[in-house]
């Protein structure tokens, strides 16, 4: 473990996670529906930040674990870290994050996320932290604009250029979704089939740091 | 003591500069990109010099054809010696309130200040605590509904609204444009199945 076990987690304001996230993760965007925000602290600096909050379609999403009432599950929905943090900090971070979670958040019972195995990675750090998988699906949502080379999602590009995008190169890759189950008697409850690690290869859909693996 | 604007190819460089400041000069940029150059360099009668050599390096490199200085024609040689001294080394003697730094950090919705040096050491994790809250139980009773309407439109809705009778169902809602909306569509619907 080594220097990971000083790693401090803080609740950290919007405003300072997101500056960080906008630097230091791959997309350079924030989730608006963040809610909640966590760093990541070695040596009295930041160094990573977990930002968590509503999933997008949550009625739909509450349903992956059957009798999950309103506000019991929650999205892991930013994470990054700087490189200044020493090996298997960002499992250890999650790790932190959890237990504080399952202190003071007791009726959330399991957190949802997503890998975007089409430019970042597939997950590895989920898998390292005990999260399930529970689905692969090609992500064909996003699009590179020709000029600038960014990444956009579809919906955003929809926006953002009104429909002058429909000729930008489709970026291939997957999507992985993993759950970690705080309440360990929901995993009973999951209404979609746990999918091995070992189909992530299988089907070619491993990343790492943003390199098909 | 005079202030003017000078080709920024006039400037002289004080050859002994004590100062290395090419470790600034981005940041010392970006806050001209930002905010426009609002410090003039100060410079001897000569055009060296006195203080500003990062405002210089930062106005080269955004391609500045003049900037203003102030000419410290009032200062002898020795005083201009020592002032170049004292201007850097006062700053340094201030240090900063982090709690006071984050709030208005925080406070800063369209600026990001990395771009001017503030990075992680200002973000010190004693500011914050491990406290936190997140919403209990299941969907709220009540929700809110957010329509778009040509003014024509949102007339009507407004004059039909205004025209319900207070005393109507409300299941303890007490926004009083809901419990009308639901009113008049309750009606509607009623009519729709006596049809």
């Amino acid at each position: 473990m080594g220097r990971a076990k000083e790693i401090v987690i803080k609740v950290i304001p919007a405003k300072i996670a997101n500056d960080f996230i906008k630097k230091h993760h791959y997309s350079g965007k924030v989730v608006p529906n963040s809610k909640i925000h966590f760093g990541a602290f070695l040596d009295n600096k930041l160094h990573g930040v977990m930002s968590f909050g509503a999933s997008i379609n949550k009625k739909g999403t509450r349903n992956l674990v059957e009798g999950t009432r309103w506000n019991e599950f929650i999205e892991l929905n930013r994470m990054a870290f700087t490189d200044y943090l020493p090996k298997n900090s960002e499992s250890r971070c999650i790790s932190i994050v959890i237990r504080m979670i399952k202190k003071q958040a007791p009726h959330i019972k399991w957190i949802i996320s997503f890998a975007d195995a089409c430019s970042c990675g597939d997950g590895t750090i989920y898998r390292a932290s005990g999260f399930v998988l529970t689905d692969i699906r090609i992500n064909d949502a996003l699009r590179i604009n020709p000029v600038t080379k960014e990444k956009m999602h579809t919906i955003t590009a929809y926006h953002n250029q009104n429909k002058n995008f429909k000729h930008w190169e489709r970026l291939k890759g997957y999507q992985l979704r993993y759950i970690y189950f705080i309440d360990k008697s929901c995993r009973d409850n999951l209404t979609v089939k746990e999918i091995p690690f070992s189909t992530i290869n299988e089907l070619g859909a491993g990343m790492y740091k943003g390199q098909k693996k | 003591m005079t202030i003017k604007e000078i080709k920024i190819t006039e400037l002289k460089p004080y050859e002994n500069n004590p100062r290395m400041n090419d470790g600034a000069v981005d940041a010392v940029a970006n806050s001209i990109r930002e905010f426009g150059f609002k410090v003039p360099i100060i410079i001897d009668k000569e055009n060296v010099i006195v203080a500003g050599h990062t405002r210089l390096k930062a106005a080269q490199m955004l391609g500045l054809d003049k900037v203003l200085c102030i000419v410290a024609d009032d200062l002898n040689e020795d005083q201009i010696k020592a002032f170049r001294l004292a201007d850097n080394k006062v700053g340094e003697l201030a240090t900063w309130d982090f709690n006071a730094l984050a709030k208005e950090i925080a406070e800063l919705d369209t600026i990001d200040v990395s771009q001017f040096g503030f990075d992680n050491a200002e973000i010190n994790p004693d500011q914050y605590d491990e406290e936190f809250e997140l919403p209990d139980g299941d969907k709220g009773e009540f929700q809110q509904m957010t329509f778009t309407l040509h003014n024509k439109q949102a007339e009507l809705i407004k004059y039909a609204i205004e025209t319900v009778d207070e005393s109507i169902k409300n299941f303890g809602n007490t926004n009083k444009n809901g419990n009308a909306l639901y009113e008049v569509v309750r009606q509607w619907a009623e009519q729709k199945k006596s049809l």
